[in-house]
């Protein structure tokens, strides 16, 4: 099944009825994964700005993909939080993010999903693209972060979106980030 | 408003009382068979040993030698044995499951308690389901556990022994394999049984100059716990400003820290390093089978209580040793981690010989011993209620939620890293030792598990998650 819904692929992203919003030029990143199959999917784009890698997983309903959204995006900002009183014996590392480098989250409504909110991170990564960077030369990367629910489909879609550091402070790439979430997709040309 | 506030209290009381009086019901249904001549209600002895790794026994697979016989032959005159049991959430025993159940059993006559040894570490903190099973406890300072094995073990020993007219119900969880490795408070410790002459200069070189051997750090802290290999470190030194207490104790924490694991990896010696730390853990696991666990299965001698005792054993998480770079427990998802050896011998008249082969989660476990003290679980359905205590999805995590996942009827283990989003599948029949990560070319299973993963959550989420990470 899996072989199948690859070659049918074409520009949208499976089970969704989206695809990437053509003004944004990217293109699909031939060396990372790309999967698909009637219960998710896998795929990666990029132009000369940003990565973006998508996840897709079919969950049975709502309910589940909200409590899913708010637990992984309370994990990722518990990446940048110190561990003053861990566990005897769990990771404990020293680096406390300074205030300009602290996650910034916001929320933003992607123009695919009619009159719906949802919240958006933006934290340092590293050079693998691990969101948790919080020492200034830990961070390779400014990653953006964020989850949104299909109903019609029950397909959750995880977003991890990544800039260059460069020269871009947080709250720059902050609002890069943001324009390019809220515009990622379109509606497919065709209907899944 | 006086008023109002005492109609609420009082409404709150009834409410408990009410629920307290439904949940007792089960055990008083237990007490009046065994009044009417029905199932006769046994002592339970519940043996919780802390960081036991199950490849240092011959029932899980260990060659060579055996370092802990006496656990050995426990679990070969076992009633019930697990060969596969997990607990997903690996820093959390079994106590935590049974505990809460104790101030009823007491209120039916049971007499529940739980003996907590803190073994040979000042700087663990009072753990929390001690102080919600005895909120007095709160109050001890760390100084106060027993640290040496033989007033811990008449502690042990006369709790059991005392004349009563109740089954007693009695959960220890004993410690002396959680690191520090490197046991100070007795005299006769084993912890060096099996070092060598040379393994055992080259601890005191590394001790003896700490800032020369920085990058020895996860070892020296693994054996002593002492934040002086912390402090001897070039980036801690510059990183780390106070030195109160609380700022020391959070630098052993850093046992486990990846990047000190890598640099220590790469140091000269790094091969036999990790030779020490697994002998002085297999020389603790020596002592405490010695000296602790045997004593314990022959239920110090007592004939009385071999006939109408229970003892139910469980490890409550294993212990990494540098298996995919990491060390001690609480960080990771794979099965040295979160697999467990455990046990349950019943008396004599039990049935016997049960080997319960589907994955087991912790908690069953503990569904199996609270089903004992209530009285639903007796000789004549032990057999027949035992294989439904098992799972197909065991959830699991690790303290700080950056990685989590589960396991699948013994087939997949799934683990998703919360910083990269990586997935990881493992074929567990093929690749029991969790080597060939499958979730691209198997992606359609790993999609189903991320769901299994979503739709099983609320199995551990009513427990406390200590000092980890809510969940």
């Amino acid at each position: 099944m899996g072989f199948l819904l690859i070659s049918a692929w074409g520009e949208g992203l499976p089970l969704t009825g989206w695809e990437i919003n053509k003004k944004w030029n990217m293109h699909e990143v031939a060396e990372a994964p790309r999967v698909a199959s009637v219960t998710g999917f896998q795929a990666t784009y990029a132009n000369d700005q940003f990565e973006v890698a998508l996840k897709g997983t079919v969950l049975p309903d709502s309910a589940t993909a909200k409590q899913k959204a708010s637990i992984e995006l309370t994990n990722i900002q518990n990446l940048y939080k110190p561990h003053s009183n861990p566990y005897v014996g769990q990771v404990s590392d020293l680096i406390q993010c300074a205030p300009d480098l602290v996650p910034k989250t916001s929320f933003i409504q992607p123009a695919i999903l009619a009159g719906v909110k949802t919240t958006l991170l933006v934290g340092g990564a590293t050079g693998r693209k691990m969101f948790g960077a919080c020492a200034r030369d830990q961070i390779a990367y400014w990653g953006g972060y964020f989850q949104f629910f299909s109903e019609p489909q029950k397909m959750a879609v995880e977003v991890r979106i990544f800039h260059k550091k460069n020269t871009l402070n947080l709250q720059q790439a902050r609002g890069k980030i943001k324009t390019l979430s809220e515009q990622l997709f379109t509606k497919a040309g065709g209907v899944p | 408003m006086k008023r109002g506030r005492e109609k609420c209290v009082a409404a709150a009381l009834v409410l408990i009382t009410l629920g307290c009086l439904l949940y007792a019901g089960k055990i008083t249904l237990g007490l009046s068979q065994a009044a009417a001549g029905g199932p006769i209600r046994p002592n339970v002895f519940v043996i919780s040993v802390c960081s036991l790794r199950k490849d240092l026994l011959s029932t899980y697979g260990h060659k060579g030698g055996s370092v802990m016989p006496a656990l050995e032959q426990f679990f070969g005159q076992s009633s019930v044995l697990y060969e596969r049991a997990f607990n997903g959430v690996p820093w959390i025993s079994i106590i935590s499951f049974i505990e809460p159940y104790f101030p009823l059993l007491t209120a039916q006559g049971y007499l529940a308690a739980s003996p907590y040894w803190e073994y040979a570490y000042t700087r663990i903190p009072l753990q929390r389901t001690l102080q919600t099973a005895r909120p007095e406890a709160s109050e001890l300072n760390d100084s106060e556990f027993e640290k040496d094995y033989k007033s811990y073990a008449e502690d042990v020993k006369q709790q059991i022994l005392l004349p009563r007219s109740a089954p007693f119900a009695l959960v220890v969880h004993i410690k002396y394999l959680h690191y520090p490795l490197i046991d100070q408070f007795n005299s006769d410790s084993e912890w060096d049984h099996f070092l060598s002459q040379s393994e055992r200069d080259q601890i005191a070189e590394y001790s003896k100059h700490p800032e020369k051997y920085f990058s020895k750090l996860p070892m020296m802290l693994m054996l002593t716990g002492d934040p002086k290999y912390a402090l001897a470190h070039p980036e801690i030194q510059r990183t780390v400003k106070k030195r109160d207490a609380a700022t020391l104790r959070s630098l052993s924490g850093l046992v486990s820290n990846e990047r000190y694991l890598q640099e220590w990896k790469a140091s000269p010696g790094y091969a036999g390093d990790l030779e020490i730390v697994k002998k002085a853990y297999a020389g603790n696991a020596r002592y405490l089978d010695q000296k602790l666990l045997e004593p314990m299965f022959n239920l110090y001698g007592n004939d009385e209580l071999k006939r109408n005792t229970v003892v139910v054993f469980a490890g409550d998480h294993g212990e990494m040793h540098m298996e995919r770079d990491q060390l001690t427990h609480a960080t990771s998802g794979y099965d040295e981690a979160v697999e467990i050896p455990a046990a349950v011998k019943f008396p004599s008249d039990w049935p016997s010989g049960i080997r319960v082969k589907g994955q087991t989660p912790i908690h069953r476990i503990a569904d199996l011993t609270e089903g004992v003290l209530a009285g639903s679980v007796h000789r004549e359905n032990l057999a027949e209620k035992i294989q439904s205590l098992t799972d197909d999805v065991i959830i699991l995590r690790d303290c700080r939620n950056t990685v989590r996942g589960l396991r699948f009827k013994n087939k997949y283990k799934y683990l998703v890293d919360t910083a990269s989003g990586e997935r990881q599948l493992f074929d567990l029949e093929q690749d029991p030792d969790e080597l060939v990560n499958v979730a691209l070319s198997r992606s359609e299973t790993a999609d189903e598990m991320e769901a299994l993963y979503w739709t099983h959550l609320p199995q551990f989420n009513w427990i406390p998650p200590y000092r980890c990470l809510p969940w």
